[in-house]
């Protein structure tokens, strides 16, 4: 192996063998850090055109650096040029169906909480090569980030970031009243339960919005109920712990909330938070930033507390996941790809630009002190959440069926039910009814 | 002399009376139609604080108002594009559907062509096919036309339900003008299509103008075409781009979406307003009585 030493050769003739050496010699005496720094994408990619579809993010800071600092650093130094276009992330499925039957469009696709790998994985890149380096080169990714973005051994998409949803509460009023911090459900419950008559109630949406789906099933999952088994093939809803989840969230309701959280979206418990009314809410951290902006006395006294646990200790927190997927049909699948990789090296910046919303899957990249998070004595229980993360189908992966399932609200329906006070054996024989059919469906299919 | 005033006092007292009532009667849905446009005026002009606070009076300012949040729409998003693609496609909508739905709800109605009543009826049906099933083959024509992510592909798109629908409409309107008035036209030298542009189109003048009416605000109300076709910031239209740049996840710019609302529905309103007889005339088909 070279010394490190420069290497001299001949400016006219280059050999074989001492261009080997030279450019070993390079590399030996550079940094990886270096290395990365001076990444050049292959030259074939200059003078292309990458188009990029995202969400709107909860903070326009992040868009702005997004669109006009890292993205057009990484197309002028690779001689691409890059479009970012926004739409919300609930209508990513209508503007992906539609690039799907057009067979043309962007060539990045940002799935947001829907995660359509299994639906259009014909119709998608393989990019398995740059997610296992990705994997390889910062340690490896957490459990549940392959099953959201793998079919039949192949990889269909780069997860980049996951939201989640811890719990919200208002110490002053706990500490007011004598009740201990919401580490479980039990005492998330008391604690409701004690301040409701005090005109601080609790809420949950009991209806059909993105919260219900996420946060429900973190209350299941937490009991020890599950959606589907690994092979994401058999239904597990028909179970004694998703009984006991939805005798417990009818006691929650009838004790700690108000009929309104039936007529809730994914905006109320914001709200509710930043009104000053609630004790606490089990929502994403966009509530208490709107809080810091609204209403900062109250802000003052909301903290951030761990995943509560379930009767048996289990703590499982559901996330919105998000990931970046490649056409097919894109004719630039080589420039995707090379973004793509960026961008998930870029993790941390996201996180700081995103003000610690974006959540790596990547285990090197969720060390301590994580940027943001980690600072903020409030928000550092967050650092503590990636391993008890799970998605939609839990403990499967999030197929096809699961995903009509998350569609239809299946399962908010079924809390929702016993809220109005439906018999528990009725509804869980609706529901596994209706999981029933979804699955059979798309197994005829 | 008293007695002889009674009678006067009398019937004002009445005169009063009944315009009470009448009034009562209106107020309470003058409230419920007016009070959403009264909330988003107001909430335009709050400051955030004053919007989640409950110990707020919420109907009134209990905070200064504010114009930040207009200043968040006009320096931070692509309003002022927004505003322009929408009233530009509108108006190439509305022009597109004047050019194709008046000769065709004329041709319908008056030549007596065979199977005119059924051709009439099929237009009609295509525009109760909703656009959640139609975006999807025309997505594919967009595609094909080289018109995605541009705002021309809504122009080409929307008369797909602007036009069966203002046919329909003119069909019925020129129904309603009397053959006679047609037929003495012919007497007096002009032929078909004379008789249609100097007699039939100036007496159908509502029909027409409701025509254009329909089409603009069918233009300016669609959300899923354009969600589906134009993604890029500056060529989306107003219901696509409020919603786009101003509701981010679970957090909603309240203050800047009422604000972008107000300004594009207020001159609308006010637009309906100066056409109001002629457009309740032009629905109702009442030309000639």
């Amino acid at each position: 192996m070279s010394d490190g030493h420069p290497v001299e050769t001949d400016p006219t003739t280059v050999s074989r063998r001492g261009f080997l050496r030279a450019t070993g010699a390079g590399v030996a005496g550079g940094t990886l850090a270096a290395m990365l720094d001076a990444r050049q994408a292959p030259a074939q990619i200059r003078g292309t055109t990458l188009r990029i579809l995202q969400w709107s993010h909860f903070i326009p800071a992040y868009d702005n650096w997004f669109d006009t600092v890292f993205v057009k650093e990484w197309g002028d130094k690779n001689g691409v040029k890059v479009r970012v276009d926004h739409i919300p992330h609930l209508e990513l499925p209508a503007r992906m169906a539609a690039e799907f039957a057009a067979g043309a469009g962007h060539d990045i696709m940002m799935n947001g909480s829907s995660i359509l790998t299994r639906l259009y994985y014909k119709s998608l890149a393989d990019i398995s090569d740059i997610y296992d380096a990705a994997g390889k080169k910062h340690g490896g990714w957490i459990p549940t980030a392959g099953p959201l973005v793998q079919v039949e051994g192949r990889t269909y998409g780069m997860p980049m970031f996951y939201i989640l949803l811890p719990m919200l509460w208002r110490k002053d009023l706990f500490e007011a009243n004598n009740l201990k911090a919401p580490d479980t459900w039990e005492l998330a419950r008391v604690a409701a339960r004690t301040l409701k008559p005090k005109g601080h109630p609790t809420g949950i949406q009991f209806s059909q919005c993105a919260d219900a789906n996420l946060n429900w099933r973190s209350l299941l999952f937490s009991f020890g109920g599950a959606e589907s088994d690994v092979s994401g093939e058999n239904i597990l809803i028909d179970s004694k712990e998703t009984r006991e989840a939805l005798r417990f969230a009818k006691a929650l309701f009838d004790e700690g909330m108000t009929p309104e959280v039936f007529s809730w979206d994914d905006a109320s418990d914001n709200r509710y938070l930043a009104s000053g009314v609630a004790c606490w809410i089990h929502d994403a951290i966009s509530a208490y930033r709107t809080t810091e902006d609204t209403n900062p006395d109250v802000f003052k006294n909301t903290h951030i507390a761990m995943e509560p646990a379930g009767p048996g200790g289990k703590r499982v927190s559901t996330s919105a996941a998000n990931v970046y997927m490649i056409w097919k049909f894109s004719k630039n699948q080589q420039a995707a790809k090379e973004f793509l990789t960026h961008f998930v090296d870029a993790g941390p910046d996201g996180m700081v630009q995103s003000r610690g919303y974006n959540m790596p899957y990547l285990l090197g990249q969720a060390k301590k002190p994580m940027p943001i998070i980690g600072a903020d004595p409030k928000m550092q229980i967050l650092q503590d959440f990636p391993k008890i993360v799970a998605f939609y189908g839990y403990p499967g992966p999030f197929t096809t069926p699961i995903q009509e399932v998350v569609n239809l609200f299946v399962l908010p329906d079924m809390f929702t039910r016993v809220a109005r006070g439906q018999a528990i054996e009725d509804v869980v024989k609706w529901g596994m009814g209706e999981y029933r059919r979804i699955f059979a469906k798309h197994k005829r299919a | 002399m008293a007695r002889a005033m009674a009678p006067p006092m009398t019937q004002r007292r009445k005169s009063i009376r009944r315009h009470l009532l009448i009034y009562a009667a209106i107020t309470p849905y003058v409230v419920i139609a007016v009070f959403p446009i009264y909330w988003m005026a107001i909430t335009a002009f709050k400051q955030d604080p004053d919007l989640y606070r409950m110990e707020h009076f919420p109907f009134w300012f209990n905070l200064a108002p504010t114009l930040r949040n207009f200043k968040i729409l006009f320096y931070q998003t692509h309003y002022g594009d927004w505003i322009w693609n929408t009233f530009t496609i509108s108006a190439w909508v509305a022009l597109i559907t004047l050019v194709t739905a008046v000769p065709a709800g004329y041709a319908l109605a008056r030549l007596k062509l065979p199977g005119a009543e059924n051709t009439g009826i099929a237009i009609f049906l295509t525009y109760l096919v909703p656009p959640i099933i139609l975006f999807l083959p025309l997505s594919r024509i967009v595609a094909e036309l080289g018109l995605q992510d541009s705002w021309w592909a809504l122009v080409v798109v929307y008369p797909t339900f602007t036009i069966p629908f203002c046919t329909w409409l003119l069909m019925g309107f020129f129904k309603t003008v009397p053959m006679e008035i047609e037929e003495a036209a012919r007497v007096d030298g002009c032929g078909q299509a004379g008789a249609f542009l100097r007699v039939i189109l100036p007496i159908s003048l509502p029909g027409v103008l409701t025509s254009v009416i329909f089409a603009f605000t069918l233009s300016m109300q669609d959300f899923l075409y354009g969600l589906a076709f134009v993604s890029p910031g500056d060529q989306k239209p107003v219901p696509v781009g409020v919603p786009t740049e101003l509701i981010r996840g679970d957090i909603y710019y309240w203050g800047s979406l009422m604000g972008a609302a107000l300004l594009v529905g207020l001159p609308v309103a006010i637009l309906y307003n100066f056409f109001l007889d002629r457009f309740i005339q032009g629905i109702t088909g009442g030309i000639g009585k």
